[in-house]
C-alpha cells in the first residue's frame, strides 16, 4: 500500500456498555495509549497528520464520526479496544469502509487477545496489530506489504493469518511522552475520572508488563516487566503540571509497585520539587509487596487513593490461578495504609473454575477481617479472555469453552451465569451479600467512604457523580447516598 | 400475564417503595427508587419466583422500566 498521511486513532469504548447508563455521568479518561503512539508516529516521519478521538466522547453516533470522517479525510483509521466493545469495533469500522478510501486496522488488548478471531469477526477491518503498537504501525504505515510487517495479523484471501510477534520494546524511556497536544484537558475535567472525580486528568502508563503468572489475566504488556525510569516520569509529570495544569494523576498500569525502588525515587523527586499534587493508584498493586516504608513515601508524595488486587484467599484457589499471596502481609498494608488516611480499595473476585460458594465466602469473611472494607465495591465475577490459561482451565472443570468465552464481553459488573460448581442463583446472593456488608446496600459503609473522600479532596459534585454511577441512578443531594433499600 | 403484575408489583411495592401504591405503567427507574443493588434483588426474585432466566442482555431500561414491562419480560421467558 502507499504511505497513508493522515490518521485517524480511536479508542472504541461504549459508556452504557462499560459503566452506568447514557442517562447518568460518564467515566471519560485521556485515552493516554493512542496519544503515545501519535507521538511515536509523529516522531517516525513529522510528515504525518494525527488525530485521536474516544469513540463514546466523540463519535457516539454515526453522524458524528461521518462528519470527522468528511473534514479530516483520514486515509488510515486505527482503532483500539479491549474485548468488551467488539461491537463499538464493528461499528466505527463499517462505517470507515462504507465511507471509503481508507485501510482501517484494529490493536490494543481486543486483537492480542482475539487474534485471527478478530477479523473473522469484523470483515471490514483490513489487518489488526497483536502487541505493541508503535513499531509494528510504523512500519505498516511506511508503506511496506503486510505479509513483511511483524507483528501484524492479515488477510490472505478469505483467511486470517498471523505474521511472527514483534520483539517488546526493551528500553520505554526511548518513547516520546504522549502527544497531550491533542486532547482537551478541560473537556476531560468535564468528565469523571477513573478514581470518579471531576478533575483536570494526568493518566500515567510508567511500565509495561507483569511479572507474575495469574491464569485469569490478560497481560498484554507480556510477562516481562518493563519500566519508565522515574526521572522520565516525573518530567512528564511536571510538564503536564506547568503547561496544563494537572495536579491529579491516576496510575493505571498493571502493578506500580512492582520495583519498590523506583517508586520511591519517584516519591523523592516529588517530594524534593515541592510538588502539591495528588495521585491516584486505580489499579491493582500488590499489598504483599509493599511495606511501611513505601506506603509512607506514597502518602508524603500525594498518594490519596490505593487499590489492592487480592482476588481469591481460598488456597486451593489462590494455587489453581497462580496466584500466592501472602495474605497476612497483605491484610497488614491494607490496614496500614487504611490507617494513613487514604481511600483503599480492596478488589476481590469470584467464579474461578471449581470454585464453590463456601470457597467464595471465605474471600467476603477475610474482608471482613480488614480495619474497614473497601471504598470502592469492586468484588468482580471472573470473566475469561483467549490466551489465558484460565479458559483451558474452565474447560477441564466441565464449563462450555464457547459460552465461558461469551462472556467476555460483558463488564466486571454485569450480572454472573453461574458456573458447574457454583450456581447463578447462588452468585446473585454472593454479590447481594457482599453489599450488604462491604458496599452500596451498607449506609454506615456508606457514610465511612464519604467522611473519607472528602478528607482527600472530593466535593459534593464529585461524591454525586461518583455515587450516581455506582448505585446507578441520579443523585442530587449527598444524604440520598446513604438512603439504600436493605433487605428486610 | 395479570397474575405475573400483581406478583412483581406486591415485590417492588413492598422491597422498594414502603409499600405505597404503584402502577402498572409507572417509569421504574428514573425514580431512583431501584438502584443497582435493587436490580440484582429484583433480577433474583424474577428468577426464582417465576424459575425464568433473565440474561445480561434482557436487563434493558426497556424491559425493566415498568411493571408491565416487566411482566411482559416474564411471561415472553415462560412461554418459550
Amino acid at each position: 500500500m502507499s504511505a497513508p498521511r493522515r490518521i485517524l486513532l480511536i479508542e472504541a469504548n461504549d459508556q452504557s456498555r462499560w459503566i452506568g447508563s447514557g442517562n447518568l455521568p460518564q467515566v471519560h479518561l485521556p485515552p493516554v495509549g493512542l496519544l503515545s503512539l501519535a507521538a511515536y508516529l509523529r516522531r517516525d516521519d513529522p510528515s504525518r497528520e494525527v488525530r485521536v478521538a474516544e469513540s463514546s466522547l466523540d463519535l457516539s453516533d454515526d453522524a458524528a464520526f461521518a462528519a470527522l470522517l468528511d473534514s479530516f479525510k483520514p486515509d488510515f483509521i486505527g482503532i483500539r479496544a479491549v474485548n468488551m466493545f467488539l461491537d463499538e469495533v464493528r461499528r466505527l469500522a463499517d462505517r470507515a469502509k462504507a465511507w471509503g478510501g481508507v485501510s482501517v486496522v484494529a490493536g490494543g488488548p481486543i486483537a492480542a487477545s482475539m487474534k485471527g478471531r478478530l477479523l473473522d469477526e469484523v470483515p471490514s477491518l483490513d489487518a489488526a496489530v497483536k502487541g505493541e503498537g508503535e513499531e509494528t504501525l510504523a512500519h505498516l504505515l511506511s508503506g511496506a506489504p503486510h505479509s513483511r510487517v511483524a507483528g501484524l495479523i492479515r488477510r490472505e484471501g478469505a483467511k486470517a493469518v498471523e505474521n511472527p510477534d514483534r520483539p517488546l520494546i526493551a528500553d520505554l524511556d526511548d518513547l516520546p511522552d504522549p502527544d497531550y497536544s491533542l486532547v482537551d484537558f478541560d473537556r476531560y475535567a468535564g468528565h469523571l475520572s477513573y478514581a470518579y472525580n471531576y478533575r483536570r486528568q494526568g493518566v500515567m502508563a510508567t511500565s509495561r508488563g507483569c511479572p507474575f503468572l495469574c491464569t485469569y489475566c490478560f497481560t498484554f504488556g507480556g510477562k516481562t516487566v518493563r519500566l519508565r525510569s522515574a526521572k522520565r516520569v516525573f518530567a512528564e509529570m511536571d510538564a503536564l503540571w506547568t503547561k496544563r495544569g494537572v495536579r491529579d494523576f491516576y496510575f493505571v498500569e498493571d502493578i506500580f509497585n512492582v520495583d519498590k525502588r523506583r517508586a520511591q525515587e519517584l516519591c523523592a523527586l516529588i517530594l524534593a520539587g515541592r510538588r502539591e499534587w495528588r495521585l491516584y493508584f486505580v489499579n491493582g498493586l500488590r499489598a504483599d509487596l509493599m511495606d511501611r516504608a513505601l506506603v509512607n513515601d506514597l502518602a508524603a508524595a500525594g498518594a490519596v487513593w490505593i487499590t489492592y488486587a487480592v482476588e481469591t484467599v481460598n488456597p486451593r484457589l489462590q494455587k489453581m490461578v497462580k496466584r500466592s499471596m501472602n495474605l497476612e502481609k497483605a491484610r497488614e498494608m491494607i490496614n496500614y495504609t487504611q490507617d494513613k488516611g487514604l481511600a483503599v480499595n480492596v478488589n476481590t473476585m469470584f467464579g474461578f473454575p471449581t470454585e464453590t460458594a463456601a470457597e467464595a465466602q471465605e474471600t467476603l469473611d477475610w474482608l471482613a477481617g480488614l480495619r474497614r472494607p473497601s471504598l470502592l465495591p469492586y468484588h468482580f465475577c471472573l470473566r475469561g479472555y483467549e490466551g489465558c490459561e484460565i479458559v483451558d482451565q474452565a474447560e477441564e472443570s466441565g464449563w462450555d469453552r464457547s459460552a465461558f468465552l461469551a462472556d467476555n464481553t460483558l463488564s466486571y459488573n454485569d450480572y454472573p451465569a453461574g458456573s458447574p460448581t457454583f450456581s447463578r442463583q447462588e452468585m446473585l446472593e454472593h454479590v447481594l451479600q457482599y453489599h450488604e456488608r462491604f458496599g452500596m446496600a451498607n449506609p454506615a459503609h456508606l457514610r465511612g467512604n464519604v467522611e473519607i473522600l472528602r478528607s482527600i479532596g472530593y466535593t459534593e459534585k464529585d461524591l454525586l457523580g461518583m455515587y450516581s454511577v455506582l448505585q446507578n441512578r441520579r443523585l442530587t443531594d449527598v444524604s440520598s447516598i446513604f438512603s439504600v433499600k436493605t433487605r428486610a | 400475564v395479570t397474575d405475573a403484575k400483581g406478583r412483581i408489583r406486591e415485590f417492588i411495592r413492598r422491597e422498594f417503595l414502603g409499600g405505597r401504591p404503584l402502577k402498572d405503567d409507572e417509569p421504574l427507574l428514573d425514580s431512583g427508587a431501584i438502584d443497582s443493588i435493587g436490580m440484582v434483588r429484583l433480577v433474583t426474585f424474577l428468577e426464582t419466583e417465576f424459575r425464568v432466566t433473565i440474561k445480561n442482555r434482557d436487563i434493558v431500561p426497556e424491559a425493566f422500566k415498568s411493571v408491565q414491562a416487566l411482566a411482559k419480560l416474564v411471561e415472553g421467558k415462560k412461554s418459550k
